[in-house]
């Protein structure tokens, strides 16, 4: 309590570096809890596209129900395939007449026996696509498969640039707010050295000095994790309704409470944790000297 | 014995001597002064004592305790039984003369009542509780002496070493600061006082005086003795005009050092020889009682 007291004076009597010790912090958290949830975001539309038919199959106009559900059930029985849906002659005709309703030309000329019967197939994961695709070419009754491999690969590719480039800014940021309270509680402990030089004369541990400066970075680092939460929280109260129309149902808008609450407690762990280490870096540079 | 520095050398680089092969022993209760121009090893032997050097050659005690063998997180216990005053009295400028009293006791975790009772009492002693409220900028260089001692006193130390404690006073300053150093000598704490101030050296000159000379004892006027309080001259005794303190129990306020064990180590000593006990005409009762206690715990 003591030296929470003693951080705030502090804190007060240095109001201008405080106050950029905590925008440095903010900012880190802005820019990390964005990273987190656009990170979150893309996961799940990956994971959207990932479960949609993503091979499709088409069988020989010669192929026969008996070979269709023989070769369905052989997907079927691969590990990395998640769900097989048979399409019959009939079935494709119903989907053919339902996408055309609107042209009554093309209903006529078209009938069940001109439409191949088709398997839609999802794989557990996008990576294992292109493997499911090869087994299904190997399939004698198929006679063409079907996958949009280009959009699932940008979508991974797009993926994993975003959690390199959070990664990294992220790393950059939590540097530059690291050496920030350093530098910050550096300063504020040149002007203490000659109280300090008195109080471990008069029998102070070393955690008696420190702990005001470890206060004091505790106070920067979850201050700026709440200022850091708070705005992102605003800002992504302000841009659902934008969000929900542009993502449509791929992502249930408004982010869930729990995440955010998940969020706010990693944050604020994260805040006291750099705060604290950078401080005790800090001031324990002035207890060596 | 509550010091013995044993053979002790302390050097700065290869040819620099701080201090040469230099030994003596302190009792409990003694009020020794140390003297010599500057640079001859006084302020040394303080920073030896609170262990913040060490010395390359010879070791010191401190209440039969080799400092060299304390780990580096026994030394603010150490350090919280010795009280150290300095010439530059070292408060704490942003804090007030009340604060400044009670930043040791505040560091050994004492709760608020307890520390307001013990700056009191504190204040008291030195006759400064209408300063309480004071910063230290505000203070004559007599009063801010008296208030480092006070803060010396606070954690109840068995020593206080006073390093040129009249250094920056005028002479009616000085006497006022020697003379409260000795009434708490005569509380029964050890005192050690470094000064080459001949003011002090005079008005203490039937005390115990060790002489240094280029990091080397040249001179000890009693050595190897148990010690003696000396005859006072008339005149000393009448000067003494300091408040006497209300009264003293034994209460070491160091959560290390219980109240019973600081008891049991310091009385028998410092009663022992009779001769070591100060004039008893000079003395209250309320005094005469608190011979047997440290200073520090003046209530």
């Amino acid at each position: 309590m003591q030296s929470l007291k003693t951080a705030l004076t502090s804190l007060r009597r240095s109001p201008y570096q405080s106050l950029l010790a905590i925008l440095v912090m903010s900012i880190l958290f802005f820019v990390a809890n964005t990273f987190a949830i656009t990170l979150m975001g893309a996961e799940t539309v990956l994971r959207f596209f990932e479960t949609r038919p993503q091979v499709i199959a088409f069988f020989k106009l010669s192929a026969d129900d008996a070979a269709i559900q023989a070769t369905a059930q052989a997907i079927q029985a691969r590990s990395a395939v998640a769900s097989v849906k048979t399409i019959s002659k009939t079935q494709a005709l119903e989907l053919y007449q339902k996408d055309n309703q609107d042209n009554p030309l093309l209903l006529e000329l078209v009938t069940a026996d001109i439409l191949p019967a088709s398997l839609e197939v999802s794989a557990k994961q996008a990576a294992d696509l292109p493997a499911i695709k090869l087994e299904l070419e190997k399939q004698p009754e198929i006679e063409e498969v079907a996958f949009q491999d280009d959009v699932l690969k940008s979508l991974l590719q797009w993926t994993k640039s975003l959690r390199w480039a959070g990664i990294f800014v992220i790393s950059i940021l939590g540097l530059v707010s690291f050496l920030t309270v350093v530098v910050m509680v550096s300063m504020k402990t040149v002007t203490k050295k000659n109280a300090v030089s008195i109080m471990q004369i008069i029998g102070a541990t070393d955690w008696y000095i420190l702990s005001p400066f470890v206060t004091e970075g505790i106070v920067y680092g979850l201050t700026g994790a709440l200022i850091g939460w708070v705005s992102l929280y605003g800002a992504l109260m302000y841009a659902t309704p934008w969000l929900q129309s542009f993502l449509g149902g791929i992502i249930s808008l408004p982010v869930s409470g729990q995440i955010l609450l998940i969020q706010l407690g990693v944050s604020a762990g994260a805040g006291i944790l750099l705060g604290s280490l950078a401080s005790l870096v800090a001031a324990r540079r002035l207890l060596r000297k | 014995m509550s010091i013995r520095f044993e053979s002790v050398t302390k050097r700065f680089g290869e040819a620099t001597f701080a201090l040469s092969d230099v030994s003596f022993g302190v009792d409990p209760g003694e009020l020794v002064v140390l003297t010599g121009p500057s640079g001859s090893g006084k302020t040394t032997i303080m920073r030896l004592l609170i262990r913040e050097y060490t010395p390359e050659e010879g070791e010191v005690f401190f209440e039969d305790q080799s400092l060299a063998k304390l780990r580096h997180r026994q030394v603010p216990t150490h350090r919280r039984q010795i009280g150290v005053v300095f010439q530059d009295y070292k408060l704490l400028s942003e804090l007030n003369v009340w604060e400044n009293i009670a930043l040791p006791l505040s560091i050994i975790g004492k709760d608020e009542a307890e520390t307001e009772s013990r700056v009191t009492d504190l204040l008291k002693l030195v006759g400064l509780t209408d300063k309480a409220y004071l910063f230290p900028s505000q203070l004559s260089g007599g009063e801010a002496q008296r208030i480092s001692i006070a803060r010396a006193l606070a954690t109840g130390p068995s020593l206080i070493f006073a390093d040129e404690p009249t250094g920056n006073l005028d002479p009616a300053a000085s006497l006022e600061v020697i003379k409260l150093l000795r009434q708490i000598n005569r509380l029964g704490t050890t005192v050690l006082i470094a000064t080459h101030d001949a003011i002090v050296l005079e008005f203490l000159k039937a005390e115990r005086q060790l002489e240094l000379k280029l990091g080397k004892l040249v001179h000890d006027s009693r050595p190897h003795q148990k010690a003696k309080k000396p005859v006072e001259t008339k005149e000393a005794a009448e000067s003494e005009t300091l408040p006497e303190p209300e009264e003293t129990e034994v209460e070491s306020l160091d959560d290390d050092e219980p109240a019973e064990k600081a008891a049991v180590k310091k009385v028998p000593e410092v009663e022992k020889p009779k001769s070591h006990r100060p004039k008893t005409e000079e003395k209250s009762d309320n005094s005469k009682k608190s011979a047997k206690k440290p200073a520090h715990a003046v209530t």
